[in-house]
């Protein structure tokens, strides 16, 4: 498989670090309930198909991306950045 | 006033210098000390400023998508979002870029002792590098000047490609001889002198 | 002894150096072949027909094929570590000295005892196995059992070739490969294919299986642009190697189609020589990342199945020509051609005019072409239509055959028209494409009824079909489906293609739509897989107990399953299955095949990765350590000394010298391997108070703190100290193990849960050496060679940080301790770490300073009652090991909500404890807390983790998780390991074994 990060171009998916489910989002700092974070950390989708997931560039910048791929057939039809950078790599691809 | 002892480098009994008798090598490998290494991070609002105080301190700026900047001693790698690589012959270089860039402009790291420069040259540059690292070498992709990071077998590595044949490699200290054996390993095959 | 070597001249023995002379050993014989024989030409040349016994029944098998696809002539290569078994004798180039063995046969492959194995008749059928050893293993079942005996025996004589003992010798190399476009098989379509890419100006990587260029241009008749096949061919190749932009990569299989277009394929870059020369590697494997593809794989003749069709004399038609024209070597004195198709008379014509005599053409059509009848007019054999040859005889290896009047439609076998002496039977059952790539990637073939045979089906990937590979037969065909092929591809490479040039064919043209004929049936034993020894009737049996479905069939029955992975029976089986089920084929199914495409050598996969699979990483004062006595142990991906072993002295002792030392004076102990995350910015203290339980906001500069860092589901993760060394910036340290995967939690946090944060984390791990200085003379040793810094209590005192130099190196030095006694960790940059640890040692001298490792390390801590790894397993929270004071209950941080769920605050978790032992016993590790004895010890209460002798308690200790442990100090139990035949006394204690007050390493 490639990935293409945002920052450092086309690589092969053994410089990525898989980190699940980009939908997955933490419950604000001032939400302390267990039903929030038990959904934040358990509940998953598991689509057959398009499923958009989170990747680290570890053997590169080490910046996260979401990649969304086809979990049917591995096909990889876009990868975004996220983050602090993600707005300014954005308006660079542009 | 006792000295400052001189730095060791876990390459330092390996790297030495030598030619092999008989055929002719088709690379050269050799460590290249770094006196300073220092890694600065900008925040995203914060680059141009970055930018200024780093031309300040060492005299010229980073330059555009991925080609290092060179000037004299320093060089200005890009090395992530806001993120550079600095060398510089001065011993100081962190401290003075600490004083250029406080903590709202970005974050300033040390960074001599974490990383070993070998530097490979020769016709069989990129066939030996190609050898273990997955990115493409060919001039059109990895242009002269430019930096990539990428791994070898689970080893960070920093490539920054100073000539059509000549690379600088900055490998995580703790890894650099594993890194070395394999290099010089993988030179074998098209034979190797250590300059 | 029936194959000899035909004269050599123009157009017989082509790929042959006649003048050059190669020894080689076969079973221990010499023999001399020629430059540019196969191991399998040289074979057939020298007259031998039987090169091995087949797999269950042990029956005499010869060369089936001339290619990779070889079903039988399996050989042991070489000598010593490198043997290697099961190699086609096929794909073997010659060379001076070559050594080859057959295998599965003793004592030989003429006189095989183990051909016993074919006496039991039915016994081995398909099933075998599952029907007879896995019966219920009760008592009186004695079939079973005795059964359960032979099985031993059974695996024995069945089976391939045996593996090498030795460590292999070679080398193996790897190499990244990026490209516009992959052309695999250079062949006509191939070379069409690469050189409108190369004129187009893409980069192009061209890869052939052969050493020789031209696929079946090299023994084609026909001539291109007035030239001889083989000629224009050698020219083509010689002008795309001239641009630049080409790779042609001869003797590399294309392996594996992996997602993306990449591919791995491997070069034998030194198997056709004795050895490698030195540093040569002796196979490459490339992965080659290309934009798009041009397959040009070809096809894969067939045979036809028929009675004793596995006598060596059997062979492929093409192979048999191939044999003829290429290597000059001629299989048989009397070639007779069994055919359901025009090819196969074209490979009579062929073979005859290299001198051999084709006696007959037996093809099972009742009426042939005019293209064909002429092929059979030069070859001058007699012609038998309407017939099939429904037998084949001989002792051992062929010696005549039967023709019978055969209806084609019915396929009912009627009168015997002849019975011919013949030494080597030609046969063609029509192509198959060879689309394994494509099927890898798992794109369903499709059935074309023409040609009878699967088509590789629509590309899900960036790859296109030229040529035989996608069903367009013949010459002409494969240099316009090649370079329409290659136009296709660049467009997805996004290379303007150039204007193709396609060349002339001078030549045959047929119709290869062969007669749909895969079986001659008379009942009796014949063979649809000949590497595994699955019949004709193994399939019918399979149909008849239900194992109806392709996936059933091949498990049931193995066919397929052999190293070849069927490329010469897969379809003939699926056929048979379909006849038995009265479906047409491709309702039957098909089975999608394996990467690699070729059976590939383990060590080209792992290629020349060291230090077991991930690299080592060694500290600063790694040489000091082993030049004095450390034993070395892995610790994560660190090497770290165990112990300082004195002559005579064994670990244990060791160990418990360096701790008592330890407590009694000072000891030196190399921290480097510390995970170090350097985290600053205006925001550094609210990540850091986020992602620890206990607090940090509120650290004072030049102070650490001890932090627990959880995951999210409230389970520990992670411990370590983390220093304020200014406003805005932290060091922050974490367990040696730990350190990669804290960085990406970290880098997570900030990436994706609060990238509003300001805050920059960079690993510098590698940046420092590290030492702890520990024991109640610790502060005496620093303040012998510390400069800059009041190592009082007042100027230094615990958990304080400051900075200052030891002979010259500035150094960071924080009051920590593990072991429970006074204690520094002196920090400095990672190039000055053995001028530190020098320092230390000869600042300590007077001290008696003793270094210590890992051993001693562990056991301080474990008499201390800190955890490390053992206990912070990723099953245990903060309360479970007694930090339950370390969660704030003021703040949110990672993992306190779901740290609250009911669970974890149950009574009957596991809690850290402390045992000792009272019996004197060695307590083992991952021994369980029983009340019980050994032969009946009950319920298991809990289990230790970290054990360790005690010097200052001077018995066996243990920590240890033991159920409501913290209310159970005093009770006895049992430690106890009945694999290990262990059950030692112990008391419950409190893990704070030593110093509980901590005065020691405050004061």
């Amino acid at each position: 498989m490639r990935i293409t990060c945002p920052w450092c171009g086309e690589r092969d998916h053994q410089e990525f670090t898989y980190r699940g489910d980009a939908a997955a989002k933490r419950p604000a700092m001032s939400d302390e309930s267990i039903e929030a974070h038990q959904a934040y950390v358990y509940d998953r989708e598991n689509p057959d198909g398009a499923h958009r997931e989170l990747w680290n560039h570890t053997g590169g910048c080490r910046k996260h991306l979401v990649v969304t791929r086809n979990t049917l057939t591995h096909q990889i039809t876009l990868c975004e950045p996220i983050g602090p950078w993600a707005k300014r790599l954005k308006a660079a691809a542009k | 006033m006792v000295n400052t002892p001189d730095k060791v480098s876990p390459l330092a009994d390996l790297a030495m210098p030598n030619r092999p008798a008989g055929r002719q090598p088709q690379v050269e490998l050799s460590e290249r000390l770094c006196d300073s290494l220092v890694q600065v991070q900008a925040w995203p609002g914060t680059m141009a400023k970055v930018h200024k105080a780093i031309s300040d301190v060492t005299g010229t700026r980073p330059a555009k998508g991925h080609a290092a900047a060179l000037k004299g001693p320093v060089c200005i790698m890009p090395a992530g979002p806001g993120r550079y690589l600095i060398e510089d012959e001065t011993e100081n270089l962190e401290i003075r870029l600490r004083a250029a860039i406080g903590a709202h402009l970005g974050a300033v790291t040390g960074l001599t002792h974490g990383r070993v420069v070998v530097a490979i040259r020769g016709e069989k540059a990129a066939w030996v590098l190609a050898s273990g690292i997955a990115i493409n070498f060919d001039p059109s992709a990895f242009p002269v000047g430019d930096v990539r990071l990428t791994h070898h077998h689970d080893i960070g590595v920093t490539i920054h490609r100073t000539a059509e044949d000549a690379f600088d490699l900055y490998v995580f200290t703790s890894f650099a001889r594993g890194f070395w054996h394999w290099i010089s390993t993988a030179a074998e095959e098209v034979g190797y002198s250590v300059g | 002894m029936s194959g000899f070597r035909l004269n050599l001249r123009d157009g017989v023995g082509t790929a042959i150096d006649s003048a050059s002379t190669v020894t080689f050993i076969f079973d221990g014989k010499s023999y001399e072949g020629l430059r540019g024989d196969s191991l399998a030409s040289a074979l057939i040349a020298n007259g031998i027909s039987i090169v091995a016994r087949s797999f269950k029944y042990h029956r005499p098998r010869g060369i089936f094929t001339a290619g990779s696809e070889e079903p039988s002539a399996l050989v042991t290569l070489r000598k010593g570590g490198r043997t290697e078994p099961n190699i086609r004798a096929t794909e073997v180039e010659l060379y001076d000295g070559l050594i080859a063995s057959s295998q599965n046969a003793w004592p030989s492959v003429d006189f095989d005892l183990m051909a016993v194995n074919q006496l039991p008749g039915k016994a081995f059928s398909a099933g075998f196995y599952y029907k007879t050893f896995m019966g219920p293993k009760m008592a009186g079942n004695r079939t079973t059992q005795f059964w359960w005996l032979c099985e031993q025996l059974i695996r024995r004589a069945a089976g391939l070739g045996k593996g090498a003992e030795l460590p292999d010798p070679d080398r193996y190399g790897r190499m990244n490969a990026f490209c516009d476009l992959l052309v695999v098989g250079s062949g006509a379509a191939g070379l069409a294919a690469a050189e409108l890419a190369a004129n187009s100006g893409a980069s192009v990587i061209l890869c052939e299986e052969r050493a020789l260029a031209g696929g079946a241009l090299t023994s084609a008749p026909d001539f291109i642009d007035g030239q001889l096949a083989r000629d224009w061919a050698a020219d083509k190749c010689r002008q795309l190697v001239s641009h630049a932009n080409v790779r042609l990569l001869t003797r590399t299989t294309v392996q594996s189609y992996f997602d993306d277009n990449t591919f791995m394929a491997v070069e034998r870059v030194a198997d056709h020589v004795p050895t490698p020369a030195k540093g040569q590697v002796r196979q490459r494997a490339w992965n080659i990342r290309a934009k798009s593809a041009v397959f040009a794989t070809g096809a894969l003749e067939r045979p036809i199945v028929f009675p004793g069709n596995d006598k060596p004399g059997v062979m492929l038609a093409d192979a048999v020509r191939r044999y003829a024209v290429e290597y000059g070597a001629a299989p048989g004195k009397q070639v007779v051609v069994f055919t359901n198709n025009d090819s196969g008379w074209l490979a009579a014509r062929d073979i005859a005019r290299t001198g051999v005599v084709v006696a007959a053409i037996v093809d099972v059509r009742p009426d042939v072409s005019d293209v064909a009848r002429g092929a059979g007019e030069d070859s001058r054999a007699k012609v038998f239509l309407g017939s099939a040859v429904t037998r084949a005889k001989g002792f051992r290896t062929l010696s005549a055959i039967e023709i019978s009047a055969y209806n084609e439609l019915t396929g009912k076998v009627g009168d015997t028209r002849d019975t011919m002496g013949c030494d080597c039977l030609a046969v063609s059952g029509g192509w198959s494409p060879a689309f394994h790539l494509t099927s890898q990637q798992g794109t369903k073939p499709v059935w074309d009824a023409e040609l009878q045979a699967f088509l590789p089906g629509n590309p899900t990937q960036k790859w296109h079909g030229a040529g035989a590979m996608c069903g367009e037969m013949g010459l002409q065909a494969a240099l316009e489906t090649g370079a329409a092929a290659a136009e296709a591809a660049l467009s997805e490479a996004a290379v303007p293609a150039g204007v193709a040039d396609i060349p002339v064919v001078d030549g045959d043209r047929i119709d290869f739509a062969p007669a749909p004929v895969f079986e001659i049936y008379t009942g009796k034993k014949s063979f649809v897989d000949l590497q595994h020894d699955v019949t004709a009737d193994d399939v019918r049996l399979a149909h008849r107990e239900g194992f109806v479905s392709v996936e059933h069939l091949k498990r049931y029955t193995t066919m397929g399953m052999a190293t070849d992975q069927g490329k010469t029976s897969n379809l003939t089986g699926l056929a048979i299955m379909a006849r038995a089920r009265d479906l047409p084929i491709p309702e039957v199914g098909t089975t999608r095949f394996r990467p690699p495409y070729t059976p590939t050598a383990l060590g080209a996969i792992a290629g020349e990765l060291y230090g077991h699979l991930k690299p080592d990483r060694l500290t600063p004062m790694h040489d000091w350590h082993v030049a004095n006595g450390a034993s070395m142990y892995a610790n994560g991906l660190w090497s770290r000394p165990e112990s300082y072993n004195r002559p005579g002295e064994s670990v244990e002792q060791a160990y418990i010298r360096e701790a008592r030392a330890v407590r009694a004076g000072v000891g030196l102990v190399d921290v480097s391997t510390l995970g170090k995350i350097d985290v600053q910015g205006p925001d550094a203290a609210e990540f850091l108070n986020r992602v620890y339980s206990n607090g940090f906001a509120k650290l004072p500069v030049g102070k650490a703190r001890y932090g627990l860092m959880l995951r999210e589901d409230g389970f520990l993760f992670d411990d370590g100290t983390t220093w304020r060394l200014d406003e805005h910036r932290f060091l922050m340290t974490t367990t040696t193990a730990g350190a990669g995967r804290v960085m990406e939690h970290l880098e997570y946090h900030l990436d994706v849960v609060w990238p509003d944060l300001k805050v920059a984390i960079a690993s510098v791990t590698d940046e420092w050496a590290g030492v702890a200085v520990a024991g109640p003379k610790s502060r005496e040793v620093l303040k012998a060679c510390i400069k800059g810094v009041d190592v009082s209590d007042k100027g230094l005192p615990f958990m304080g940080v400051r900075e200052g130099m030891i002979n010259g190196v500035r150094v960071l030095v924080a009051r920590l301790s593990f072991s429970g006694e006074r204690a520094y960790e002196v920090y400095c940059g990672a190039g000055w770490g053995q001028a530190l640890w020098d320092s230390l040692l000869k600042a300590g001298e007077t001290f008696d300073v003793v270094p210590y490792g890992l051993e001693a390390l562990s056991t301080l801590r474990i008499e201390k009652g800190h955890v490390a790894g053992p206990e912070l397993n990723g099953r245990t929270t903060p309360l479970d090991l007694g930090l339950g004071g370390m969660v704030s209950n003021k703040k949110n941080f990672v993992g306190a909500a779901l740290l609250k769920r009911s669970a974890f605050h149950e009574a009957g978790r596991l809690q850290l404890v402390a045992i000792k032992s009272t019996d004197g016993q060695k307590i083992v590790g991952g021994g369980h807390l029983v009340k019980g004895s050994l032969e009946n010890p009950g319920e298991s209460e809990g289990h230790t983790t970290s054990t360790c002798f005690s010097p200052e308690l001077n018995c066996y200790i243990s920590l240890a998780m033991l159920k409501q442990g913290t209310a159970r100090h005093g009770e006895r139990l049992f430690a106890t390991s009945p694999i290990r035949n262990r059950h030692v006394a112990v008391e419950v204690v409190s893990p704070h074994m030593v110093d509980p007050e901590g005065g020691r390493m405050r004061g």
